[in-house]
């Protein structure tokens, strides 16, 4: 029996680090901008889905106002550097803890919601935080949005060519996953799990379900807005409608139904799913077809739901235990 | 060990508990029962901090839990289950056990160790791996056992956790439970089968509309006036004393 268990793990681990390897070495050898920015955004947004998972994948409190967090993560970087002159690298961290100090006072009064009604009044909050920063103009400069200046320097957090980019979007990529994988194997993913299958059942068993909730908020906001704030320099120019619209926390949601809500590796799925097809599309239809990348989003969407309703991943993993049961040896 | 003084529970202005009053003491087995609706398990809540009461107070070891919140009263070593089983059933049943014995243990590995311990003991440890939703009824109540006796604690409330089982695996559950009994373990039992709960109890409690109406050891209650009136009617009565 345990020997079984070594060698998957021995085998996990190998196929870890050939895959970690693959993604370190392989933007070497594309030369191509057009898709190293391909690299970047796949990063980008698979850390921001891998961060929206943590509440809404473990705990199952599925938010609509990441949006929020990911802009001000974008914005506290952005401000403080052209303010204050703080480099985006510490910037970045002020924001996340900004953004966790937030979500733990929307969990604070939101928490008590259930299912949809939590989610209605996170939708409530995302969209009123993109009216803010629409308004605030003597913060955000509204619609206007923020440029920042392009002098590419390591302590602008600017860099002239895109490779940079991707190895910093790829380190935060392999962190939220590290953090989720942690998360999933420790006590606090086990109470999350507990809360999610059942609220009075996990508090007849002791589990602070409030309180753990509030840390994994706190978790998920904080990198939200670390990604947030790297999207800020990669871009170099932010404005409401780039970071603060409610969309971006459909999307996210999307990316990580599809490919595995729960999951350390789903959200990664589902962006790497997501990501080219939205590359493609623009690139070879432009805006010939306005809205066609929507349609074949939701498509992909109602196509996972049917077939495979636990997400990509999820279902995958089933499956593959399932097989393994069944062939496991009675002891 | 558990004192309940005075509780009293209103839904909506309708009493479901009035002024109960009681106490369990150490390595008893105290049975309730009562008519549908009577309150068992409404009286189960308050005590575990699921509902509050607006009168009275509860204790356990002469620390005042009125208050507190199930999570605490978990903590204390106050633990219940289910009546309507409620799995964690999208993981397997280590997974859900060890969720429970993570309260007392430290690490992840010594709450597994723990959870695969009381597997053994309730007879489940071939099953662990199975998702909490794919057991049968017999299967999911010894779940909810094996769950509470993983946070370890000195007073187990259990809710009717013999319904609905075939007469071998309610011979089983019996096992099962005396086998705590035995261990020293203080049981606070709800339970509809009769031969059942008198075999099993040292007292045994009564309640009818939210009050106690008899209290008592087995043989007593069964010759009870009142208990016989609320389970078969005055009717009955009268019929016996013709």
């Amino acid at each position: 029996m345990k020997p079984l268990t070594e060698q998957l793990k021995t085998r996990q681990a190998a196929i870890l680090c050939i895959v970690l390897l693959i993604l370190v070495l392989s933007p070497l050898f594309v030369k191509n901008d057009f898709y190293l920015d391909g690299f970047i955004l796949i990063f980008l947004w698979g850390a921001f889905s891998g961060a929206w998972n943590i509440i809404s994948g473990y705990a199952g409190m599925v938010s609509l106002c990441h949006n929020a967090f990911f802009a001000i993560g974008a914005y506290t970087s952005t401000l403080l550097f052209l303010r204050l002159g703080i480099t985006p690298w510490l910037g970045m961290f002020a924001g996340g803890i900004l953004a966790s100090a937030v979500g733990v006072i929307l969990g604070l009064v939101c928490f008590r919601l259930r299912s949809h009604y939590f989610v209605l009044a996170t939708l409530a909050f995302g969209q009123v935080s993109h009216i803010v920063s629409l308004n605030w103009r003597s913060l955000t400069e509204g619609a206007e949005g923020i440029a920042l200046p392009i002098e590419p320097n390591l302590y602008n957090m600017t860099f002239a060519g895109k490779l940079p980019y991707v190895y910093i979007a790829l380190f935060l990529f392999v962190a939220v996953m590290a953090v989720s994988y942690v998360i999933e194997h420790s006590r606090l993913g086990y109470y999350l799990t507990a809360f999610r299958e059942n609220e009075d059942a996990a508090r007849a068993l002791g589990v602070k379900t409030g309180r753990v909730r509030l840390v994994a908020m706190a978790i998920s906001c904080f990198l939200a807005a670390i990604t947030g704030s790297l999207y800020a320099q990669y871009v170099v120019y932010i404005d409401p409608s780039s970071v603060a619209r409610l969309q971006l926390s459909v999307q996210v949601a999307l990316f990580t139904i599809v490919g595995g809500l729960g999951t350390v590796l789903g959200p990664a799925i589902g962006a790497m799913i997501f990501i080219p097809i939205t590359i493609f599309l623009r690139a070879n239809l432009g805006t010939a077809v306005p809205g066609l990348h929507m349609i074949i989003y939701g498509l992909i969407l109602i196509l996972v739901l049917l077939y495979m309703p636990k997400g990509i991943y999820g279902t995958l993993r089933e499956k593959i235990g399932r097989i393994r049961a069944t062939s496991k040896p009675e002891n | 060990m558990l004192a309940v003084r005075n509780i009293s529970k209103f839904f909506g202005g309708n009493p479901v508990l009035q002024d109960i009053t009681f106490n369990i003491d150490k390595g008893e087995v105290v049975g309730l029962i009562g008519p549908n609706g009577s309150g068992k398990t409404t009286l189960f809540n308050v005590i575990t901090g699921f509902y509050r009461s607006k009168t009275g107070h509860t204790k356990f070891n002469d620390r005042d839990i009125t208050q507190m919140t199930p999570e605490a009263i978990c903590k204390l070593g106050v633990c219940r289950t289910f009546q309507i089983t409620k799995p964690f059933s999208n993981i397997p049943v280590l997974k859900n056990v060890t969720i429970g014995a993570l309260i007392r243990e430290k690490s992840l590995r010594k709450a597994e160790k723990r959870a695969e311990e009381v597997l053994e003991f309730v007879g489940m440890q071939g099953k662990k791996d199975v998702l909490g939703k794919n057991l049968t009824i017999a299967d999911r109540k010894r779940l909810e056992i094996a769950r509470g006796l993983a946070t370890s604690p000195k007073l187990f409330l259990l809710d009717e956790v013999m319904a609905g089982l075939t007469p071998i695996e309610l011979q089983g559950m019996m096992d099962l439970l005396r086998n705590l009994a035995d261990k020293g373990m203080t049981l606070f039992v709800i339970e509809h089968i009769m031969t059942a709960i008198m075999n099993l109890s040292h007292r045994i409690i009564v309640l009818d509309h939210g009050e106690i109406i008899a209290q008592g050891e087995p043989e007593e209650i069964s010759c009870d006036p009142n208990c016989i009136k609320a389970y078969l009617g005055e009717d009955y009565l009268n019929a016996q004393d013709q």
